[in-house]
């Protein structure tokens, strides 16, 4: 059933309203909704982060197919932004404003604070939740889940289930506090932030990965009694044992890697080009050993442009 | 005058971007920055005393201009013996010029903003490295003076913001002669900007808010230029006579009242900035844009001055029509979340 979280009043005969969906399980009474497990998952803060909108779809088509295995309450929140997601803008359109500095936002303040604070108190209360980001259209991720390490505790059972790649517990000094997740995990409703593919674009086998990975959560929540997938065990690391490559110069990138895993210290990951004259600028090789899980995408790149995360490991470890 | 470039960056297809410092110094001897042979002074010989920034954003050009017009009032000054010697004023007025040539508000490669990465870090991300060159020349001098703007779609009226911590309170923004000093609290985004770090590492920094900020406005770039000679004045940094300008109030910028619209639509203002209103007064109209009937009259809450005035033509439910500084200063409220509608968001 799409229900309306929040809405208001634009300029010229139109409401902005933002939606989800509620799927419960058959025959639930009205009044029983209130004691159900709960899941909510989000997607679409960042308009041009769209590899969610597929995941959302998934899990609606897999429990249409099986209503009857639905044990408690899925809440599909597909657009948090959706001005942004229907015009490729990655913030908050009229202003320049990125819609994950917001939270939790405030009632009777400006329209986009209201709409965060509408959100926040619409997912508040569910057993797990889920923002589903799509990194930005410069870098490609393998499917993660960021932690921040006050909510460490909380939130690695959950994110041992969720069948992504690894796991990253940032620190939490690094951790930015207007965004909904922080929000969330600040009202006990443990939020797990995914990141997952690149901007603009869907990749079908991330989507269903995370699909699985949300039907095992769904699970382990009480909200699911029907067959699950087997998840794969994420690697968990901490900020210190990630590598970064940037830039030094400006031109054109060009990959020497696949976008799928190991790499060795000092493997070629790619090079700045300068297209006039068919010269290499700069040849960008791996600090360490170990998994390639951020590569740049978007190829004009500036000195200091962020090329590749790697996080660094024995050969020996995180074998799925 | 010692004109540098304080850092160089390569670009795509385009020539390097190059960061500008204009710095003005005369030793008791006589001799300048940028004098000729025997003339020359360093840089080292002198205490650093005040320093201008404007343009980390690409659309702050009334703020970049009115550093050129600080910058041409300096060399005049220089010229005519009156800037104190022993003390280096430093002038940089455009901080991100290949954003201020693409029109664009942020960072042309990436839409970061330039000011959300102070201290910076000279081996991280392109904005990052920009702000690491930006800090490391800017730190450690005296008093900061930066212009900046609002993102918010108005206008403010021109004034001198401060902040409440960190570091030293030896502030007085009352010194540049302008009507109004704001007082911000600090919340956890005010902690990359320029401002915040200077006042970090000990600087006495202010933020200074012109009315404009992607066209030119002579009037106001000028009273910005005096209130800036006024404050060198006072600091003993020049000698100027200069006169006192506006005796200034001084208020938190929590006690502002916010006036927002209840009604989406087209918005026709009706009081101006700086206007005088008494509680009631109609400030603005919201109209059905389809209609033309009225569907708000927007009216002042409490007698103050119009402090804010919103500019966009289109107003969405609860947009933030004015600010009114109120008649009765409210005393420093309890601390509460910062705003999100912070200029700096
Ligand atoms: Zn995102």
């Amino acid at each position: 059933m799409i229900q309306v979280v929040s809405s208001y009043q634009m300029a010229v005969d139109e409401d902005l309203e933002v939606i989800k969906n509620r799927l419960v399980p058959e025959g639930a009474a009205f009044d029983d909704l209130e004691t159900l497990p709960r899941i909510a998952i989000v997607s679409g803060i960042h308009g041009d982060e769209l590899e969610g909108q597929f995941t959302c779809f998934e899990v609606a088509r897999r429990i249409n197919e099986h209503p009857e295995y639905l044990t408690g309450i899925v809440d599909i929140y597909p657009a948090l932004n959706p001005l942004g997601v229907g015009a490729i803008y990655r913030g908050i359109p009229q202003f320049d404003l990125d819609m994950n500095r917001v939270f939790p936002g405030k009632n009777s303040a400006s329209p986009f604070e209201s709409m965060a604070a509408d959100i926040v108190a619409d997912i508040a209360g569910a057993t797990i939740s889920l923002d589903i980001h799509a990194s930005n259209i410069y870098l490609r991720e393998l499917p993660q889940i960021r932690i921040n390490e006050v909510s460490e505790q909380t939130l690695m059972p959950w994110a041992m289930e969720s069948n992504v790649d690894f796991v990253w517990v940032h620190g939490n000094a690094t951790v930015l506090k207007g965004t909904l997740a922080y929000s969330l995990n600040a009202l006990d409703t443990p939020c797990l932030v995914v990141e997952m593919g690149v901007g603009m674009r869907l990749t079908r086998e991330y989507g269903e990965q995370l699909a699985d990975g949300i039907f095992s959560l769904m699970r382990k929540a009480g909200i699911w009694s029907g067959p699950v997938a087997k998840v794969r065990r994420p690697i968990v690391s901490v900020d210190g044992e990630v590598g970064f490559v940037n830039a030094d110069a400006a031109g054109v990138f060009m990959p020497e890697v696949k976008h799928d895993g190991r790499v060795g210290k000092g493997q070629v990951i790619g090079h700045v080009l300068d297209a006039a004259t068919g010269r290499v600028l700069q040849e960008l090789t791996s600090p360490a050993d170990g998994l390639l899980f951020t590569l740049r995408e978007y190829p004009i790149v500036y000195p200091g442009s962020l090329i590749a995360r790697v996080l660094a490991m024995s050969s020996s470890e995180g074998v799925n | 005058m010692l004109e540098e470039t304080l850092f160089s960056m390569t670009m795509p297809y385009r020539q390097d971007m190059k960061i500008k410092s204009f710095s003005f110094g005369v030793t008791p001897d006589g001799r300048k920055l940028g004098g000729d042979g025997d003339a020359r002074a360093c840089a080292d010989e002198f205490e650093d005393a005040a320093c201008f920034v404007a343009g980390i954003r690409g659309n702050e050009v009334q703020q970049t201009y009115i550093c050129a017009r600080i910058v041409r009032k300096l060399r005049k000054l220089e010229a005519q013996g009156a800037i104190t010697a022993g003390k280096r004023i430093m002038v940089i007025p455009c901080a991100n010029p290949a954003s201020m040539n693409n029109h664009k508000r942020f960072w042309v490669g990436d839409n970061t903003d330039v000011n959300r990465m102070m201290p910076g870090y000279s081996l991280g991300e392109t904005t990052q490295r920009i702000a690491g060159a930006l800090f490391e020349h800017v730190k450690g001098f005296h008093y900061g003076i930066h212009f900046a703007s609002f993102y918010l779609e108005g206008d403010f009226m021109d004034h001198v913001r401060v902040m409440s911590g960190p570091g030293i309170q030896t502030d007085n923004g009352a010194d540049f002669g302008l009507a109004y000093v704001s007082k911000h609290v600090p919340g956890s985004f005010d902690t990359t900007t320029l401002h915040y770090n200077w006042r970090l590492w000990d600087t006495e920094a202010y933020t200074l808010y012109t009315k404009e900020t992607d066209l030119v406005n002579d009037e106001s770039a000028a009273s910005m230029v005096r209130a800036c000679l006024r404050f060198l004045d006072a600091r003993g940094l020049i000698d100027r006579p200069c006169h006192g300008g506006m005796r200034a109030t001084t208020f938190s910028e929590r006690g502002l009242v916010a006036v927002r619209v209840s009604r989406g639509g087209i918005f026709r203002g009706v009081s101006d900035l700086g206007d005088v209103v008494s509680e009631g007064a109609l400030l603005a109209q919201v109209l059905d844009p389809l209609r033309g009937d009225v569907l708000e009259e927007v009216r002042a809450p409490e007698g103050g001055v119009v402090f804010f005035a919103c500019r966009t033509p289109l107003v969405n439910e609860q947009t933030l029509a004015f600010q009114l500084v109120p008649r009765r200063i409210r005393k420093e409220q309890p601390d509460e979340r910062g705003n999100f509608l912070d200029p700096e968001a």
